[in-house]
């Protein structure tokens, strides 16, 4: 994911760097942060074709409001995500203009860049896998795949609202593309978001009532990776 | 000094200040860097020099600082002082930075005595 942040308060920019690489961290999303002290700098090289996913902004800096930095980046055609920095809500109403993903207010939270980056990521196209179905391609959230099952040559993707889709790839492939720590290779024929997973023993019992096999010659370590993703609480 | 004693100090709730900023190794070095940066200086120059706009802007940042890394006490002269400023009102600027200045002082002598 490429990360713009503007703020034209160094301390400010490394809070947010901080409470950025640490969510990444834990997601395992890989990630790279670019620094902005000045707006016109971030439209400049947005102008010259640079992407990013989002981009944090704060509202009040020296030269420009964060706002019109945003209107800006709105009208040479940046699409991704825009989420405004402050410690005052009076833009609030602005921010829908310019269609901004959220709004995060001083003192600066954890937890609560958590919970926004969380709804972002679950309502775009970070995090999705792309399948194929005659004509359609269907974009499925990460936290919606409970697990994807090898046959023969095809795979099975199993949707958390029980639909199932075929994947013409290798179970290995798909393994690569779902480059997430939810997601564990538990047997040749099994890759398993270990979010759904409600019960381990010697396989592993599902919140959808499926049940997914444990490779016999690694039970030990696959229930102890498991054990270690529980622990962390980590959401679907 | 511990960073639970520095919090006392400032009248912040310890547990609250960490649970925000993640854990104590990351509070410690933002404190260092508030510590090496010269907000206030800034501030207290802007107002001598009647220069309004700029110390409306650098005590918007101070607030932001001080709501962030749990200054209680020293943050509400600043959000006073902020709040006047982005008003218009400027005669009170003067007294607010007097108020000031012993609170930020303080600050600053607590984080040097922060034991590594």
């Amino acid at each position: 994911m490429r990360i713009a942040v503007c703020d034209d308060n160094q301390l400010d920019r490394d809070i947010i760097k901080d409470f950025l690489h640490t969510y990444m961290t834990e997601k395992s999303i890989p990630n790279t942060i670019t620094e902005y002290e000045n707006g016109m700098n971030l439209i400049y090289d947005i102008e010259e074709g640079r992407y990013y996913d989002m981009v944090f902004l704060d509202i009040f800096m020296d030269q420009i409001l964060g706002m019109d930095i945003a209107r800006k980046l709105r009208n040479v055609g940046y699409t991704g995500n825009i989420v405004f920095l402050t410690s005052t809500a009076e833009f609030a109403v602005d921010s829908y203009e310019v269609e901004a993903s959220g709004y995060l207010l001083k003192p600066h939270d954890y937890e609560k860049l958590c919970g926004l980056l969380n709804r972002i990521i679950d309502r775009t196209n970070i995090g999705h896998f792309q399948v194929s179905v005659r004509n359609t391609i269907y974009s499925i959230p990460f936290g919606e795949i409970v697990y994807v099952e090898s046959r023969n040559n095809i795979c099975i993707l199993h949707r958390s609202d029980g639909s199932e889709y075929t994947i013409y790839k290798k179970l290995s492939e798909v393994e690569l593309q779902l480059n997430e720590s939810r997601f564990l290779r538990c047997h040749q024929s099994y890759l398993v978001n270990m979010s759904y997973i409600s019960k381990a023993d010697s396989q592993f019992e599902l919140t959808t009532g499926d049940v997914v096999l444990i490779r016999q010659r690694s039970q030990k370590e696959i229930r102890k990776i498991y054990q270690e993703f529980a622990s962390k609480g980590v959401k679907v | 000094m511990t960073l639970r004693e520095f919090y006392a100090k400032t009248n912040a709730d310890y547990d609250a200040v960490i649970r925000r900023l993640i854990n104590e190794t990351m509070v410690l070095k933002y404190l260092n860097k508030f510590q090496n940066d010269a907000y206030f200086t800034q501030l207290q120059q802007s107002v001598r020099q009647k220069d309004y706009e700029t110390a409306y802007r650098c005590a918007h940042t101070l607030k932001g600082l001080c709501l962030s890394l749990g200054f209680e006490t020293m943050s509400k002269p600043v959000i006073e002082l902020t709040e006047e400023l982005r008003a218009g009102i400027t005669e009170n600027a003067d007294t607010y930075i007097a108020v000031i200045e012993p609170l930020y002082a303080d600050i600053i002598r607590w984080i040097g005595e922060l034991s590594e």
